[in-house]
Order: C-alpha cells, then sequence, then structure tokens
C-alpha cells in the first residue's frame, strides 16, 4: 500500500550520513537496507511490508538526529530494533482485530505473464550467461528429490568446495538470472 | 557478531518461523549487517523454494511456505520464474542423457561391423554380398567396407546431427564474436577518446526515467539522423555513484550489449551515452543503468526507454 513519505529532506541526508560518511556508499546501503527490512517483515507475515520499511524510516528519521550522538555500532541495528519493535506493534493488532485496510490482496494482473513469454525471456537470459555460470545453473537444477541431493554432492566434490560454498555460488548467478527475467518480462508487458 | 555455527537446516528453520524468538533475532541481525550470512540465507532460501515447487515439503512446511512466499503478485511470480529455470534444466538434462544414450547405442552397434567380413570382401571383390548394387565403384567401396543397410541410416543421422551442431556451435560463436565487436564499439564511443574522434553532431535527446514518467510515449529517434545517437540520461536524485554501466536492449531482449563505466556530467545529474546508429534496429528499447556497489553488488539504478524510428 502507497504512503506518503514523511522524511524530510534533512533527516534524510542525516540518515545516509549516518550510514557511511561516503555518500554514495549510504545511498546503496539505504536501499539494501530497505529491501532488507522488507524481506525480515514478509518472514515475520506483517500483513504490509513495504508500509512498515517506510513506517521504520520515519520513526528513524523523527530521532535520527539525537540518536547519531550517542548511538554505538552498526546503524542498521537501530533501525533492526524499530522494525521489531514495529512488528510486534501490529501483531498485536491483528490479534486484536482483524483489519483489511492496509492488506493488499494480490490483485490479478490482465497482463500477467503467459508461459511463452517466461520462456522466451529465460532462454535469451540464459544467453547472456558465460557458458560456465549456464552448465553450473544446469547441473545444479537439473535432477529432483534425492537425484538432486546426489548430484550437488557430486558437483561439489568435482568443484573441490563444500555443498553450503556451492548454494551461495548457484544463488548468486540465479538472483541475476531471475532480476534479468523480471526486467525482460517487465518489458514484454509494457510493449505487449 | 559473525556466526559461523548457524548451519543451512537452521537457516530454512528460520525462513519457516521455526525458530525462538532470541534465534531469530540473532539470524535477522546478522542477515542486516553480514553480507555472508545475507547470502547463505537467500540462498538456502532459493533451494527451499525449490523443494515447495518439487513437493518436497511436510504438510507443515509447506504452510508456512505458502503463509510467507506464496501470498501476493509479485512473490508467485517469482515462483513461476523458479519453476521455468528447474524445467528448463531438468528438460536439457534428459535431452544431453537422451543424446547421449543414442550414440552410445550407435557406438555399440558399429562395434558390430566384422574386420573379418572386410578382409575377406576386399580379398575377394565380393562386393555383390553386402552391397546394395554390384558392379559399380560406389559397390565396391561399399563391399570393401563391409557396412550392412540397416547401419547406413543411424550412421548417416549422426554424422548430421554432428554437422548440425557444429554449425550452431560456429553460429554462436561467430555471434559472440560480433557481440563482443559492438560491445568494444560502443565502449570506444563512450569514451573520452571517442568525444575527442567522434564529437557530437545532433543535440542530445534526454531520457527520464520510467518511474518518472507516468505513462507518456517513450521518445523517439531516427536512425537517418546520423551515425550516432546522442542520450542524456536524467538521473534520480536519491543515490549518486562514481561511475555507471548500462545494459541496451530492444523490447524482445535481442541484440543486447553494455556499455560500461559510464561517467556522469560535470553536474552529476545527466549521463551521456552514446549509441552507435548501425547498432540499433527499429523499435522499442530499454536501457537499465546499474551501478556497483561498494560491496561489489550491481545495484539497478534507474530504467529508460527509447522508440528508434527509421
Amino acid at each position: 500500500m502507497a504512503r506518503k513519505s514523511a522524511i524530510p529532506p534533512e533527516s534524510f541526508e542525516e540518515i545516509l550520513a549516518w550510514l557511511n560518511p561516503d555518500r554514495e556508499v549510504a545511498a546503496s546501503m539505504y536501499v539494501q537496507l530497505r529491501d532488507d527490512l522488507e524481506k525480515l517483515f514478509t518472514l515475520r507475515r506483517c500483513a504490509d511490508p513495504r508500509w512498515l520499511v517506510d513506517e521504520t524510516f520515519d520513526r528513524v528519521a523523527k530521532k535520527v538526529h539525537e540518536v547519531r550522538q550517542t548511538y554505538e555500532g552498526d546503524p542498521r541495528l537501530y533501525f533492526y530494533g524499530v522494525a521489531r519493535n514495529l512488528s510486534k506493534e501490529e501483531l498485536k493488532k491483528v490479534k486484536t482485530h482483524s483489519s483489511l485496510d492496509k492488506i493488499d490482496l494480490p490483485a490479478e494482473d490482465p497482463k500477467e505473464e503467459t508461459t511463452d513469454m517466461r520462456e522466451e525471456c529465460l532462454h535469451t537470459c540464459l544467453q547472456e550467461l558465460s557458458a560456465e555460470k549456464r552448465e553450473l545453473i544446469l547441473s545444479y537444477y537439473a535432477k529432483e528429490k534425492q537425484a538432486k541431493i546426489d548430484q550437488r554432492a557430486a558437483l561439489a566434490k568435482r568443484l573441490e568446495t563444500s555443498v553450503e560454498t556451492l548454494r551461495v555460488r548457484v544463488y548468486r548467478i540465479r538472483n541475476g538470472l531471475e532480476k534479468c527475467v523480471e526486467r525482460c518480462l517487465e518489458l514484454k508487458g509494457q510493449a505487449g | 557478531m559473525k556466526d559461523e555455527s548457524l548451519s543451512d537446516a537452521s537457516l530454512r528453520q528460520f525462513l519457516l518461523g521455526k525458530m525462538n524468538e532470541d534465534e531469530r533475532e540473532r539470524i535477522e541481525s546478522l542477515f542486516l549487517t553480514d553480507p555472508i550470512m545475507r547470502e547463505r540465507v537467500l540462498a538456502v532460501e532459493q533451494d527451499l523454494i525449490e523443494d515447495y515447487l518439487e513437493d518436497s515439503l511436510s504438510v507443515s512446511d509447506r504452510e508456512e511456505f505458502v503463509l510467507r512466499y506464496a501470498q501476493t503478485a509479485e512473490q508467485q511470480r517469482k515462483l513461476r520464474i523458479t519453476r521455468s529455470i528447474k524445467e528448463w534444466a531438468i528438460a536439457e538434462d534428459r535431452e544431453r542423457a537422451s543424446a547421449a544414450s543414442d550414440v552410445g547405442d550407435l557406438a555399440r552397434t558399429g562395434a558390430a561391423l566384422d574386420v573379418g567380413e572386410l578382409a575377406r570382401s576386399g580379398a575377394a571383390s565380393d562386393v555383390g554380398r553386402s552391397g546394395p548394387s554390384t558392379g559399380s565403384w560406389w559397390s565396391r567401396i561399399w563391399g570393401r567396407l563391409g557396412l550392412r543397410p540397416s547401419l547406413v541410416v543411424p550412421i548417416a543421422a549422426v554424422i548430421i546431427v554432428a554437422v548440425v551442431f557444429a554449425l550452431i556451435w560456429l553460429n554462436r560463436w561467430n555471434g559472440q564474436r560480433r557481440q563482443f565487436a559492438i560491445e568494444q564499439e560502443v565502449a570506444r564511443l563512450n569514451s573520452a577518446e571517442g568525444l575527442r574522434e567522434f564529437p557530437p553532431r545532433t543535440p542530445a535527446l534526454s531520457l527520464r526515467p520510467l518511474a518518472l514518467r507516468s505513462g507518456q510515449s517513450p521518445p523517439e529517434v531516427r536512425l537517418s539522423s546520423g551515425d550516432v545517437v546522442e542520450l542524456q540520461l536524467v538521473l534520480i536524485e536519491s543515490a549518486r555513484f562514481p561511475s555507471y554501466n548500462a545494459v541496451v536492449r530492444r523490447h524482445d531482449g535481442a541484440g543486447a550489449f553494455t556499455v560500461p563505466n559510464l561517467q556522469p556530467d560535470s553536474d552529476g545529474k545527466t549521463i551521456p551515452l552514446r549509441l552507435p546508429s548501425q547498432f540499433l534496429n527499429r523499435g522499442l528499447y530499454l536501457i537499465n543503468l546499474t551501478a556497483p556497489a561498494a560491496d561489489r553488488s550491481t545495484v539497478s539504478v534507474a530504467e529508460y526507454q527509447l522508440n528508434v524510428i527509421d
């Protein structure tokens, strides 16, 4: 659900400066922090994670000037503390009364992608990967159930790494692939 | 506050909400502050999604999963994309296994060639015994090789498949070379040397980010207007980076190329981008502007659209 941003520009600048003295690094951390907090709200099954992220930043913005002077440690943990308390408040509200005010039900998207569009985008994005990365993705996802487990153990051994490290390596490639497919689908949705 | 004692199994429990509050808060704190832990959590999450899609989760895990990962349209789209990747990998693997099996069968069949027959047919010039015709040069060769008619078709099929794969590989290699050449040319054009060698001859077309355009039609540029399409990408104020990369592609995904290391103008509000007309075709283009972040990840900065007309 959209909400009006209540962060005054000077507070926004102060938040950035608090995150990191280098403004470019701070901007990157700001964006990442928003995404990460949204993920944590989702994992806590909060009704409207994006609204809660905005609320978290609004609350921090109101106090950032004083908090900065005395807070020690990673500022992201301060944001986390505010977010954690906010999530507990929200869950209490849900328990005491059911409200549909901030719950966005998944709307039917008339431009929802077809299987063909998705496969076409996937094909295009796979071609943009190096052959080595494509092969790694293929090997990692080629099997199911127990065969999958065995395959991944064998793959890790062949690459002289652990299954956990292999998982992270594949995650990085998959993440890029997924974003490529999403961008492609959005383009097709706009062009179609 | 780093902690390497958290196993992937415990991270899985965290993702399904099956952890006590203290442990959950510990992982959440690490997720925000430790990039390695963050990647581990997201990697475990990908495997969890995969298990859900292949119906490997227990009933209770499945319920918890759906409550967290399949509620919104965006989440459901991500699940469909993951399913597509999985289906592609399984299909590709089966195809390769099938092709390898066919070649194996042919190899075993080929080994059944009777060398003795070859020797005998060569010495006796008895081409009529195994050949399709008698008396001709071809039938003599046929006889010498000792080929049975039942082997001809599979061997011919293998040869044809090999030729087709070779052509596909050659085509891909040529495509990759062309792609490399395009990217080299575009990078040179957008460098300081390129600006000196090919100074702008036409006014630059200003492109505003998609997020700010409110449904307006994309700006148009004519291919016939010059050798180089001059663009100015307007930056959103919220984030600035020392350099940027632009991925330029048509709406159908074809002909994508990357322009690296773009520098903003002195005012920091726009980024000049120059594209050779020869690499563009008529149609809608998307330009995705990204920037390298301090933690080596890539930040998507903005997207722009451009309509190329004749």
